[in-house]
């Protein structure tokens, strides 16, 4: 009798580019995870997890001052909404 | 005279004998942080706030309910004498430059106009080695320990240095809890105690409670 061969596939996503996990936090509201492509930008990693900053938000990426057009890179990445808070009493 | 014993590796009067230090507003961020330092032992401690106590003041800052209607610095200096032994120096005066500031300056204002003013006072003055300027919001807190020489950290924090108008609106309601207070004073009080030690202070901290998350500059000095 003929046996089948059986081959083990793998993501082809997986095979194109890396993935990593990255970990969205508006500060004082909410946060959300998502996986991308690395490299994929802070603006479009916010737009795919619904969030569109606001005016009087800075951007963090990783603990750093960043854009929207920044490329994120691999491992552990946080971007962070961050209000500009003025408060002290 | 407090016992130092149980810091004593961790900081000793030793460290802080010749430290002065200036805290230019007395509220939620200001009361605690006083009194923080003078219970970690800073020696000399000047305080600057031109306001009085009021009844929506008390539940998130660092005063008694007896306190209402007093001078925040009269009460706050009653309250580091009764809680640790110290006399501080008091001006119940909005600070505007009227003292030439030296040694290390906090600031704990309401607005960024406030900081900017005070700000002017303290760039560029090789008396004043560490200047901390923390803003609070909510459950979120902003942390900027920088050295008021250094090119670099000017820079940065002039970058952070927004207008009252791109500043964040909260509803009155939503702008100060006690636990956030108690933290931030936590971080200012240690930040001081790396300065004391010579050890690399960070030169922003950012946090929310809320979220629970937590980002430091990760460009020490």
């Amino acid at each position: 009798m003929e046996r089948k061969t059986v081959t083990q596939t793998t993501n082809p996503l997986e095979t194109l580019q890396k993935l990593t996990k990255v970990k969205i936090a508006r500060l004082g509201e909410e946060v959300v995870e998502r996986v991308f492509p690395v490299g994929t930008t802070v603006k479009d990693a916010l737009e795919a997890a619904g969030i569109t900053p606001r005016k009087d938000e800075e951007i963090r990426l990783d603990g750093k001052p960043a854009d929207l057009n920044a490329p994120i890179q691999e491992d552990e990445v946080i971007v962070t909404l961050v209000p500009r808070i003025e408060g002290g009493k | 005279m407090l016992d130092f014993w149980r810091q004593l590796d961790i900081l000793s009067p030793e460290d802080l004998k010749d430290l002065r230090v200036t805290v230019i507003g007395c509220g939620g961020i200001g009361s605690p942080t006083v009194l923080a330092l003078a219970k970690m032992g800073v020696p000399n401690l000047i305080v600057y706030d031109d306001d009085s106590i009021e009844p929506h003041n008390l539940p998130n800052q660092f005063y008694r309910i007896t306190d209402l209607g007093k001078k925040k610095v009269e009460a706050l200096g009653e309250i580091v004498e009764e809680y640790a032994g110290l006399k501080i120096e008091k001006r119940p005066e909005r600070f505007k430059g009227q003292h030439p500031l030296s040694g290390v300056v906090i600031s704990g204002v309401d607005t960024m106009g406030s900081r900017k003013e005070i700000w002017k006072h303290i760039k560029y003055k090789p008396g004043i080695p560490l200047y901390i300027d923390a803003r609070m919001g909510g459950e979120v807190a902003r942390i900027y320990s920088i050295n008021p020489c250094d090119p670099d950290d000017i820079e940065f924090y002039e970058s952070m240095l927004y207008d009252d108008a791109e500043a964040t609106e909260l509803r009155c309601t939503a702008r100060a809890i006690i636990y956030n207070v108690f933290i931030i004073a936590g971080l200012i009080a240690n930040q001081v105690k790396k300065f004391a030690r010579a050890e690399k202070v960070v030169r922003e901290i950012i946090f929310d409670l809320k979220t629970l998350t937590f980002t430091v500059d990760k460009e020490r000095r």
